[in-house]
């Protein structure tokens, strides 16, 4: 058994639970969504397999291997790779700045590599390279912010809210690029307000209400009427 | 003529050091978000090290500066390990702060008591510091060339470690921003730790190259803390050129001011500049405005 598991987790800022007791499975290579209203807890998830928060209760494995706790460098070692909400690209450094950082702590030649493999998809980057981040269109910043998660060689790829400010067009070009962006066996879990976009692209998800699971399904029972997920979202019937 | 530059140079000399000191500081402000009140005893520390270690104990004057930057560099270690890391966990600014306060009573105890509170003049190799070459009418005393190069050869490694090294980029990027540095898998205890031992190399060479100029005594740096507190101020807080350039305008600004105004003025400058500077520039003379972001 392998992939992504957790078991009743439980975590919060301070004294403030926001995820009370969450079960859920990504099999290797699987794709699925985590959806629900905003504040719900779904970054507070990503953030807590990505190593940003640390759980209170319960067991995340990677794997089979028990990766709950861990900090974030050890997690990137073991290929947990999160590409955040808002892109959080860095401002003031130049594009390929922000790509070197993302091959921190590993060999030169990796960079080199992977270099090229992101300039081959997004040529803009390339042009842009020597210029601050900050100064990129927010569908530029996206990319960047995918171009480090590529370059970081993801086994596990948590992305958070990809259509967060973004055309809609435009974050639907996004998802159809990212069968080609990252390799089929990359394991996937990720969060998204735009519950038709993240229907099309993953295979199963879980709804999440107040730091709760309050469904969970494949996307072929609700992919052409996703508005039939009102009720879960907001926990009255439709 | 050779009156104003030679106020200029004097202006500048004292720049130096303030630029320096600055520099310390808001590297780790940068990085870390930190404010270290400890930096300026640290600083005077190393400075004692090295030429107590010299004139008292008869090393040669290579190998006390030697020794007394490996100290540092050490010392600083097992201060951010001990004091400043298990701080940093809780996640507060003010607790890390107030901690570094106390970390700077307790250095400046611990060397007032080896050394003790009179002020000392020890003696460089050769007397440099008591040449002065006359260039014309301008007089150049050996010692601030020295103090001048051993400026532009320590700002010439930081911006080298900060542009091409990969602690470098680290260091940035933790600068801009905490979360995003952690998730690219940057260890943020490795980078701060190691800010904080360059932060406090570039304070302990201020600390050693000044001690000739100041007289030694055991808070003699305490006022080129301050100072560089001031310059920091002036660059924003968050531009390490920008904290370098207030160093260097505050020293010339003392400098004229001490020509043209009371010697009492000149004191009280740096508070008027700081009061000044945080009422119409509140973000720095040389920083912009952080403007929205782009979405």
């Amino acid at each position: 058994m392998s992939g992504l598991k957790i078991k009743d987790l439980k975590v919060g800022y301070g004294r403030n639970e926001v995820i009370h007791g969450l079960d859920l499975e990504v099999g290797p290579g699987e794709k699925v969504a985590l959806l629900g209203a905003n504040g719900a807890g779904k970054s507070t998830v990503l953030k807590t397999i990505s190593g940003l928060l640390t759980p209170s209760e319960g067991v995340i494995s990677f794997n089979d291997d028990e990766i709950g706790g861990s900090s974030p460098s050890a997690l990137v070692d073991k290929g947990v790779i999160q590409v955040p909400e808002g892109r959080r690209v860095f401002p003031g450094l130049n594009v390929e700045d922000n790509l070197k950082v993302a091959n921190y702590g590993k060999s030169p030649e990796f960079l080199e590599e992977g270099l090229e493999t992101v300039y081959k998809k997004f040529p803009i980057l390339e042009e842009r390279r020597k210029q601050a981040a900050g100064l990129l269109s927010g569908g530029q910043q996206q990319m960047l912010s995918l171009s480090r998660a590529i370059i970081a060689k993801p086994k596990l790829l948590l992305i958070d809210e990809m259509s967060l400010g973004l055309a809609p067009l435009l974050v639907k070009e996004f998802y159809e690029q990212l069968g080609d962006l990252f390799s089929e066996d990359v394991t996937l879990l990720l969060v998204e307000q735009n519950a038709g976009l993240a229907l099309k692209y993953c295979s199963r998800f879980y709804v999440l209400r107040n730091g709760e699971l309050v469904l969970q399904s494949d996307s072929a029972e609700y992919v052409d009427n996703p508005v039939a997920l009102q009720s879960a979202y907001l926990g009255v019937d439709a | 003529m050779v009156d104003y530059i030679q106020i200029a140079w004097q202006g500048l000399v004292s720049g130096f050091a303030y630029a320096l000191i600055g520099l310390a500081l808001v590297m780790v402000y940068k990085t870390a978000r930190i404010l270290n009140f400890a930096a300026g005893t640290m600083a005077g520390i190393s400075g004692f090290l090295a030429h107590w270690w010299a004139a008292e104990q008869d090393m040669p004057f290579g190998v006390a500066i030697l020794f007394a930057m490996i100290m540092t560099g050490a010392g600083t270690y097992v201060i951010e390990r001990l004091t400043v890391r298990p701080l940093v966990k809780l996640g507060d600014f003010l607790p890390i702060v107030i901690m570094t306060l106390g970390v700077e009573e307790f250095l400046a105890n611990v060397s007032l008591l080896w050394w003790g509170g009179t002020a000392r003049r020890y003696r460089v190799p050769g007397d440099i510091d008591r040449i002065n070459y006359l260039i014309g009418d301008f007089r150049l005393n050996a010692w601030h060339l020295v103090v001048a190069i051993t400026t532009f050869l320590t700002l010439s490694i930081v911006g080298y470690i900060i542009n091409q090294t990969e602690l470098g980029l680290g260091m940035k990027a933790f600068a801009e921003d905490q979360d995003a540095a952690k998730l690219m898998g940057i260890k943020e205890s490795t980078v701060s730790i190691w800010t904080w031992v360059l932060s406090a190399l570039v304070g302990g060479v201020t600390g050693i190259v000044f001690a000739p100029v100041l007289f030694l005594q055991q808070d003699y740096m305490n006022i080129i803390f301050i100072k560089g507190f001031v310059a920091a101020i002036l660059g924003g807080f968050l531009s390490l050129s920008g904290g370098v350039a207030g160093g260097l305008l505050l020293g010339e600004l003392e400098a004229f001011t001490i020509k043209w105004a009371p010697r009492e003025f000149a004191a009280a400058l740096p508070v008027v500049i700081v009061f000044i500077v945080l009422l119409i520039r509140p973000h720095g003379l040389f920083t912009r405005e952080k403007g929205h972001e782009r979405v």
